[in-house]
């Protein structure tokens, strides 16, 4: 594996605190703990974005399917019309 | 930071799966980017509205999309002084349980394109904007 060497700045309290985990044995080293830090990160970021592709994806898939009903070939008045019927019948049997 | 509560009708979800380049489109692609922010509530009167209208090979996948707890549905119990209430107000018979879920919910918003509940924008209770006028106004804040 080949290592890259970096110089970080950070506000003394961070570097102090980070300090305090290497010297409770919680990690080997600082640069330890910047690596596993880094990796926590670059796996949540991963998972958050694998969610936000699922969500797009999900809706998507609704569209193509929903491409080959008559909803499609509604104008946005004939959909809201269509539903204030659905609306006005859940109305009649739940409410009156 | 304290979420804020948006009812989403059944038509901005119909439209905005049936449509790309609509408001309606934009904000159901945007509500999982909103999430931290907004949570968005539909009935369960909203659920069987957009369920009776697409077939049914859809579905499982809408509730699916359900499972990302993205959009939950809550449960309304039957209030009829909040019925009283926007009926006296002039609501329609099938709006009257949507708005008067978006009250005992405490919404801030009432996200829907009907020209109905558009035009009692003097609700107190909480704000009704259509996609469009929603998505600007996160843009602003």
């Amino acid at each position: 594996m080949e290592f890259k060497k970096v110089n970080i700045t950070l506000p003394a309290q961070l570097f102090e605190k980070s300090k305090q985990l290497v010297d409770k044995g919680l990690y080997s080293s600082f640069s330890d703990l910047v690596r596993s830090s880094i990796r926590k990160e670059l796996k949540e970021e991963h998972q958050l974005l694998n969610k936000e592709d699922e969500w797009q994806r999900k809706i998507k898939e609704i569209r193509t399917d929903l491409q080959k009903t008559e909803l499609a070939k509604m104008s946005k008045e004939q959909i809201i019309k269509r539903l204030r019927k659905t609306r006005d019948r859940i109305w009649e049997e739940k409410y009156a | 930071m304290l979420k804020k509560k948006a009812v989403i009708d059944s038509n901005e979800i119909i439209l905005g799966l049936t449509s790309e380049n609509t408001s309606s489109a934009i904000l159901i692609i945007k509500l999982n980017e909103l999430k931290d922010k907004y949570e968005f509530i539909i009935s369960d009167d909203i659920y069987q509205e957009v369920m009776r209208n697409i077939p049914n090979y859809t579905k499982g996948k809408f509730n699916k999309l359900l499972e990302f707890k993205i959009i939950t549905i809550n449960d309304f119990l039957t209030d009829v002084e909040l019925f009283q209430k926007y009926k006296n107000l002039g609501f329609k018979k099938g709006d009257i349980a949507i708005a008067s879920f978006a009250d005992k919910e405490n919404a801030d918003i009432l996200i829907s394109e009907n020209r109905h509940f558009l035009k009692w924008l003097q609700t107190k209770k909480f704000k009704i904007l259509n996609a469009e006028q929603f998505l600007k106004e996160i843009i602003k804040f």
